[in-house]
């Protein structure tokens, strides 16, 4: 299963790789700007995770758009492998997204002279994190349940979740640890959220 | 000789549309033609056996195996020509190939550039740049390339002209001479099922009209001609569905019933005809 759902990943990124040349020259000149107005990496980070949130549902418009659900239905993939896949595709993009947002704060912060903490880059890292997974667990089974149209809808729950969790954490409601643990839930809550996705799969009609 | 394809007992309910009870198998090294009007649930029992839809009773086997607890096991020796495109329209036809051959253990490069060869088409070319004809080309070169054992083609002539369902039909008569391959063809164009399928299966507003070889279907109906003073009303009951002109009227009987109307034209029938008639008795 593993070789086929690798291959389905890299399968959903060829789909993508057009549109992903875009989003990137787009997004690293706003990130540059966002991190010389506002000195710090949080707002770079917020913005280029909700391009991420775009770019996870790609492989579903355009499988839409080009009516690919027959060419999926033929390919000697089961169902599992297919949603697995795309989960995969959603974590690389994802930190494909994360990274590009630490590089270009770097970057930008390194020739402003300005100093980056640890605490600084791994909370904005557990908050990219967090984000990612929120679009993830929430945002895939509504595509496979709902297609895209009106899957999109649903994206502003997880992006609301993400920012109260965050909210917390910079209250200090919640300590920094308790935010990290709650990251980690989100990550072991992916394998629920995509074993939720093959069913609403299987039980689709096409 | 083993059954490639067997769909036993098969239903889907739609709130409009019920496929009842179907039932047909296709053996090795055969060409089986599924016939029916628009909506007769031919693209339903394709879509059933991809399993792309959920069934409400039935089973289906591939090879033996079943399609949807084995799928990843049946698949590999699946083809489909669909009517229209499905691949990634900005993608070139390398491109295309390259991404799902990666899918396939048994693809072989060269077949497939042999066969674009002899398709003529140019790989560099985008799909969405491809005519109805190429893309349907190019699908069938998909499946050949990792020789498919069953071949399922949905309604692919419709919209080509008829040199490439020509060449379609001499490509499928390559397929089938080694006697390994079978092929399911979905077609309203009954002309070209003449020509190609040894079996028909006939589906009827949901319900299985016929199944077997074309040469029974052929031979359990005749078309009787004549003048419309002629025809008593004994024999008018014996009619399947009548078509009149100002002067006469053909229709379609039952060959056993041929006896009763001697001294009247009697004319084999095309699959043509009997789809016609079979849906002018429905109305």
């Amino acid at each position: 299963m593993t070789h086929n759902t690798l291959k389905m990943a890299q399968f959903d990124l060829a789909l993508v790789k057009p549109y992903l040349r875009t989003i990137l020259f787009s997004v690293v000149p706003i990130l540059i700007l966002l991190f010389i107005g506002n000195g710090s990496l949080m707002y770079g980070m917020m913005f280029s995770m909700s391009f991420a949130g775009i770019a996870v549902s790609y492989p579903f418009t355009i499988s839409e758009k080009n009516k690919m659900e027959r060419l999926y239905a033929v390919l000697p993939i089961s169902k599992k492998e297919m949603v697995f896949g795309r989960y995969l595709y959603a974590v690389i993009i994802g930190l494909l997204m994360l990274g590009v947002s630490l590089l270009a704060g770097f970057f930008t912060f390194m020739c402003m002279n300005i100093e980056i903490f640890f605490t600084e880059i791994f909370i904005a890292v557990i908050f990219g994190v967090n984000m990612l997974e929120c679009y993830i667990l929430f945002l895939l089974p509504a595509y496979y349940q709902f297609g895209t149209i009106k899957g999109r809808f649903c994206v502003f729950f997880p992006m609301i979740l993400s920012f109260a969790i965050w909210g917390l954490a910079s209250a200090n409601i919640i300590s920094i640890e308790l935010y990290s643990l709650i990251v980690l839930f989100g990550i072991i809550m992916m394998i629920p959220s995509a074993i939720i996705s093959v069913r609403i799969l299987q039980k689709k009609d096409i | 000789m083993t059954n490639y394809l067997e769909v036993m007992h098969l239903s889907k309910n739609y709130p409009n549309f019920q496929l009842h009870d179907i039932s047909f198998t296709l053996p090795e090294g055969y060409i089986m033609g599924l016939i029916g009007e628009n909506g007769s649930g031919k693209t339903t029992v394709i879509k059933l056996i991809l399993n792309m839809i959920h069934r409400e009773n039935g089973k289906i086997n591939i090879l033996g195996k079943d399609n949807i607890s084995e799928e990843s096991a049946v698949k590999p020796y699946i083809g489909v020509v669909f009517d229209s495109n499905c691949f990634c329209e900005e993608w070139t036809i390398l491109q295309t190939m390259k991404r799902i051959s990666s899918f396939y253990e048994t693809w072989n490069k060269e077949k497939f550039l042999s066969l674009m060869n002899r398709f003529q088409l140019d790989t560099k070319k985008k799909i969405k740049a491809l005519s109805k004809g190429m893309q349907m080309k190019l699908m069938l070169a998909w499946a050949l390339s990792y020789d498919a054992k069953v071949l399922i083609l949905d309604e692919p002539t419709s919209g080509l002209d008829p040199v490439s369902r020509d060449e379609l039909l001499t490509i499928l008569a390559e397929y089938i001479e080694d006697g390994k391959h079978s092929v399911l063809f979905s077609t309203h164009i009954t002309s070209d099922l003449e020509r190609a399928a040894d079996y028909i299966t006939y589906l009827h507003y949901g319900e299985l009209f016929f199944t077997g070889s074309k040469e029974e279907l052929l031979s359990m109906f005749c078309m009787v001609k004549g003048g419309r003073e002629e025809l008593q009303p004994e024999q008018q009951k014996k009619l399947i569905g009548v078509r009149t002109f100002s002067t006469g009227f053909e229709a379609l009987i039952k060959t056993t019933d041929r006896a009763c109307f001697s001294g009247m034209a009697i004319e084999p029938v095309t699959l043509e005809d009997i789809m016609i008639f079979i849906s002018r008795k429905g109305e």
